[in-house]
This record gives C-alpha cells, structure tokens and sequence, in this order.
C-alpha cells in the first residue's frame, strides 16, 4: 500500500469581495469543500478552466493562503493553521514551481543567488563555498551548465529560465513540488523538454509531483491520477487511464470533446455559454446551468463524489445513465500509419545523437 | 508560387517576403511565398520567434516604421499588384478587404468606448451612415446574447470569450475577402476556444471569405486549416495540404514538433524534443536554419535547401526530402 502524503478535507476559501463600513462583503467561493488524497511518489494533477479554484487549491495546499475551512495534512502533520517555525519546515518539504518564468525571477539577482536563496533560507549553517558547489550540483540536476551561474535571467529563454525555477524549487530539499502551469508558458518543444525533466526527477529523487494545468495532453502525459474541478468543486478525480477512457461526468467529457484536432473529442459535446460567477455559483450541482443533462432534480443539493466502480468517483447524480459502463471506449490512436514511421525515425536520430554527444562529452572529460 | 495545375487563381498571393533590419545582413524573414484561395483556411504554424506574426504584420501594413525600409517582396490579391513596401497600397485593403484579428481582445479594444461604437468606426470609415445597424448585425451573427442591450456594454464588462467575438464582429464588418487571425483562441479556455473556432468555420462556410489563421497550436491546425504552412526562423520549411502536413510530415522541424505533442490516446511513452533553442539573429547559422537543432544534419546542411515539390502541392525545405530514401541509408 502506498503512503499518503497530502490530504485535503473539506477544504474552502472563500474571498470577501467589496462591502464597507456599513455593507457586508459579498463571498467568492475559490475553493468549495474539496477532498483528496495524493500518494507518495505519484504526481497527482488538477485540471480545470479558469476560475474553476485550482491555483487557489495550489495555494492552499503550500499554505500561501490559509483555508477557510477544512484541514490539511502534510506528511502525516496538520498544516491547516500552523505558523512560525512549523510552517517554515512544510515550506522546505512543500515546494512551488510558477508559470511565467519571465515575472517570476528577480531580474537582479544571478543564477547563483537565486538557486542559493533558499539554501540560505533551510540551511543557514552551510559555507558559501559549500553553497556554490551545491548549486552546481543543481544547475546540473536540471540540465544546466555550472558556467551559467553567474549569469542573470534575461540571458536566459524561457525553457532554461524555468529550468532555473525548478532548481530554485529543488533547493531546500523537497518531498513535494507543486506546479502551477509549469509548462503552459513554453513553445511546445520547450514543453517537452521540461515535461521529461520533471518526471526524470520525480523518479530519481522520489518526489511526489501535483501538477496544476489547463491543457489535457500535457496532463495525461505527466499524471497518474486526475482531478477534474468545476467552480471550486472536485467534479470527477481517478486514475488518469481511467479518467480519459471513460469520462463519466458530463463537464470531463465535454473538456475531452472541446480539444481541436484530429485526437479531440470522439463525441461531440459542446457547452454552451461560459461558466458563472463563484459569486454567485447555481444552487445544487454547480454545472447544471450548461449541462446538456440537466434536469430540475440537479438543482437540489450537491451531488456526492460516488465511486464508479472503475477506479474513478464522479459527483453527477445522472452517471449511470449517461455514461454507463459499456460506453464505447474512444477509438486507437488515429495518427497515421506514415506520420508514427516519421515520429520513429525521428526518435531513433535523436537517440542516435544523443549517443554521439555523450562520448563526446567524456572525451572531453 | 505552389499551385496545383487546374486550380483557380488563389485570392492572395505573397510572394517572396523578406524583412532585413539594419545592421544585421541576415534577413528576419528571408522569401516567405503563400497563397490561399477563396473559401479556404491557411494556417501559419510556428514557435515563437519562428516570423509568423511578423509575416501577417507585413501584409497588412502594420509593421512598426522602423522595420517598414527593410521590405521587400510582392502580393497579388485578388487580381492586383500590390509591392509590400507600399504601405498606402495596403492601407487601402487594409479593413476593407482585409480584416483582422488579434490574440488579446482585452488589449485591442478601446477600454473607454461602447462596443457598438467600435464596431460602427470601422464601418463609417469606409462607408457612409452611422454603422449601427451593421454593428448590431454583427453582433448578431457572431452570437453574442441580447446584442441589443450588448451594444452600449463597455469591454471591462464582457467575459474573454465574448470580447474575442467582439474582435471578429469588428474584422467582418466590412465584409472582407481575406480574414487574419493572430492566435484568436489561445487565450481562451478550451471550451470556448471549440466555440470560437465553430464560429469562424461557420462564419467562412456563409460567404467566400479565405482566412489566415497563425497558431503555434497544431490540435488547432488540424481542426480548422485547408492547407499549412510550417514557419521556422523566419522560412516557410514545409507546406501543402492539412493531410499531407499531418500524414506525411516531411521536413525534420514539422516531424520534431508534432513528436513533441503529447498524444491523447494510445501509450503514454517519452515524450520526443527538439534540442536547444531557436537562433538568434546574430546566431542564425548559414545554409538551412534548422541544420543546428536536426538530429538528421549533414555538412551539406551548409547550403540552402530550396522549398522542393514532395508530393501534389506539398513542399519541403530539406535535402533530404522526400525523407523515405535516406531513412534505409541512416538506419
């Protein structure tokens, strides 16, 4: 059995919004009763559109913002409230990769400061000598030169500017990192390059992963299980296999469906109108306005996460009969016989260099 | 120009763009050729840096003044000559032939005007009367809710989606010939984004209008395009066809960046790169621009490659193209 190592119950922030003196503020629901259970050594994903919570879930989950209600559980220790030194300790075991490489450096400082930062932070005894070694140590971790360390951002593209916020992250030792669109950002070869180096280091230094994103080819690439939000709330959440096999909730297949291409939805589910305010979210199922299932009962109470028997949990009261179990699996991959011929060949010389680049590299050594 | 024999003259015909800025002698876009016909979609897929905004930029006559003494090159639109360098020619196309459409509306809309009176400008610059009653119209047929009550609305107080139909409403005002789209949807949720595409098919399908739309995104390409233009580092390195493109990539750049999509179905397997960054212009090497990043290169990637025919009405920029020959001799 594996071991759990963040747990969320209950979980809710709400934002007050407005009001004044004489006016109560009204309340933005980020965050809405959420539960879940990330295991060691997984990478756990969160996917949504925008205004759905999940940064704010992110957030919560690091202990940037302090939840509502509900409780967290980091390693087996509460961290719903902790302060001081209990919450610099979750920081050094809890760390955070951002979205924009580009805002999220300080321009002013070099590779060496900022890679070193939080070694000066978690481990105040360690010698600048020793610091530096270590920080080349993780610039090489990432797939960076030591000679860049002494270099500042801008010299930077953007995929190697968060390889140098992975290392940054790297630092005080973490057991968990959390991305928040970590390669939403980059061209889509960059994407690559830093969506295998994060799964390279997630199994050579046994880190669990919770990756935040928007885009769902780079999710079931990266993740072993999913959760799917909708307005605050865990809609669906399973194994990923099982989550884009059989997408039981009408808002999960409808984000399947939306994606273009010739790979996009086998079915044709589209929403229609945009998602409301979490002002002022839909009474009962909080999908109800735009699902093309809905019917009158929906609007009474929040339906349930119920297990589907397939591994995965799904809060539709109407699953069994719209997305019964003997609903065809999509088709095979359709891309083509000749372009997967190509994507080999392609492979095989780029290992094929890799190879070349390698010896070259001892010799050189 | 690529042209299947027997097809009908395309609507516009570039020919040969390149873009030089002083000092650098090597040019940001170096003889871009497209064409795309009536009633057809060409997308312009490429990285950042890869010169497709720049391309689009040209032809409507937008490029910063700085970079307007640098052009060169030619187009025919619809049966007339126009040099690029000519920006009083393109001023005139511009709006009325041509439409436009960017990726932020948040920032290409006036914050302190009402849409309606956005839309109308565009009309009561070309025509005569006020253009309310064709903003209104427009509004309609972009689908926007209650457009009469949507007209007085001012951009802060629409949602991301609605303001990118606002956008489209204002490019098709007049009624062009040719739509561009400048990354329309990327800055949208994805079901919004399958909304907004539907939208532009239909919007197509209406009337002969041929539409440009630059992406980086290639889900995108395959859903909406006609035919394809691979762009990288400011060079068309592939083009045809959708099914060609997507069946028979040839040029290692196109094959490169489709490996690097993660596919939604099938085995999850590694994903495959392409390594390093692109060039810079003071790094840009000689010969083709992708030799330094081609796990296929050769010294005779030294020299130019010439977009080459590799099948009907799909071209490659590689020696090494059609890519079946020397996949027996590397392998």
């Amino acid at each position: 059995m594996t071991d759990v190592i963040v747990q969320a119950k209950g979980l809710a922030k709400r934002f007050p919004v407005g009001g004044s003196t004489f006016r109560k503020p009204r309340l933005l629901h980020a965050v809405d009763g959420v539960d879940l259970t990330v295991n060691e050594g997984e990478t756990f994903a969160i996917v949504g559109e925008s205004g759905c919570g999940k940064s704010t879930l992110a957030r919560l989950l690091m202990r940037l913002l302090t939840p509502t209600e509900g409780q967290i559980t980091i390693d087996g220790r509460d961290m719903s409230t902790v302060t001081g030194p209990d919450l610099r300790a979750l920081r050094r075991d809890v760390q955070f990769i951002f979205q924009d490489p580009f805002s999220s450096l300080n321009p002013r400082l070099s590779v060496a400061r900022l890679v070193g930062e939080p070694l000066e932070a978690h481990r105040p005894e360690m010698r600048a000598a020793d610091r530096r070694s270590e920080v080349a140590r993780l610039l090489r971790q990432v797939g960076l030169r030591p000679e860049h360390m002494d270099r500042y951002p801008h010299e930077f593209s953007g995929g190697q500017r968060q390889r140098i916020g992975i290392a940054r992250a790297l630092a005080s030792g973490p057991k968990v990192l959390i991305g928040d669109e970590p390669v939403s950002a980059l061209d889509v070869s960059v994407q690559a390059q830093v969506v295998n180096l994060l799964s390279d280091l997630r199994d050579q230094l046994g880190l669990t992963l919770i990756v935040i994103a928007h885009d769902l080819a780079v999710i079931r690439q990266m993740s072993d299980r999913v959760a799917v939000m909708y307005l605050g709330r865990i809609v669906e959440t399973g194994p990923t296999d099982a989550i884009f096999d059989h997408p039981r909730h009408p808002y999960t297949r409808a984000l399947l469906s939306a994606i273009p291409g010739p790979e996009g939805g086998t079915e044709k589910l589209a929403l229609s109108g945009e998602t409301p305010s979490p002002m002022d979210p839909p009474s009962g199922c909080h999908f109800r306005t735009r699902c093309p299932f809905a019917e009158s009962r929906c609007a009474d109470g929040r339906p349930p996460l119920e297990e589907t028997g397939t591994g995965t949990s799904v809060a539709c009261i109407r699953w069994r009969e719209i997305a019964p179990d003997d609903a065809e699996p999509p088709a095979p991959a359709p891309r083509t016989q000749g372009a997967m011929q190509r994507f080999d060949m392609y492979r095989r010389a780029l290992a094929a260099q890799d190879k070349k680049n390698d010896t070259r590299q001892e010799v050189t050594k | 120009m690529v042209m299947t024999p027997n097809s009908p003259a395309p609507l516009m015909d570039l020919q040969d763009l390149s873009l030089t800025i002083a000092p650098h002698p090597t040019p940001l876009l170096d003889g871009v050729s497209l064409h795309v016909n009536r009633g057809e979609t060409l997308c312009i897929v490429g990285e950042s840096g890869c010169g497709k905004s720049l391309t689009s930029l040209a032809v409507m006559g937008l490029l910063a003044p700085k970079l307007q003494t640098g052009i060169a090159g030619r187009m025919r639109f619809d049966g007339q000559d126009v040099a690029l360098s000519d920006q009083e020619a393109l001023a005139r196309l511009r709006g009325t032939r041509i439409g436009m459409i960017f990726q932020e509306p948040m920032s290409s809309l006036n914050p302190a005007h009402r849409i309606g009176d956005q839309i109308a400008e565009g009309w009561r610059r070309h025509n005569k009367g006020d253009g309310r009653e064709q903003a209104l119209a427009m509004l309609r047929r972009v689908g926007i809710p209650a457009p009469e009550r949507r007209m007085r609305d001012y951009p802060h107080q629409m949602s991301g989606g609605m303001r990118q139909r606002v956008m489209i409403a204002m490019a098709l005002v007049n009624n062009p010939d040719l739509l561009i789209a400048d990354e329309p949807t990327t800055a949208l949720d994805v079901t919004i984004q399958a909304q907004i595409l539907d939208l532009i098919g239909q919007l197509q399908s209406e009337g002969r209008m041929a539409t440009i739309l630059i992406t980086h995104d290639l889900g995108v390409v395959a859903e909406i395009a006609t035919s394809v233009a691979v762009m990288y580092a400011g060079r068309v390195v592939e083009q045809g066809p959708v099914e060609a493109i997507f069946q028979d990539p040839q040029h290692p750049y196109t094959i490169g960046l489709m490996s690097s999509v993660p596919p939604l179905r099938g085995a999850r397997t590694r994903l495959s790169t392409v390594p390093g960054i692109v060039p810079s212009i003071e790094t840009m090497p000689q010969g083709c621009r992708f030799a330094t990043r081609c796990p296929f290169a050769q010294p005779v990637c030294g020299t130019t490659p010439p977009l080459a025919p590799v099948g009907p009405g799909h071209h490659a920029a590689c020696h090494f193209a059609p890519l079946n020959i020397t996949q027996q001799g590397a392998a």
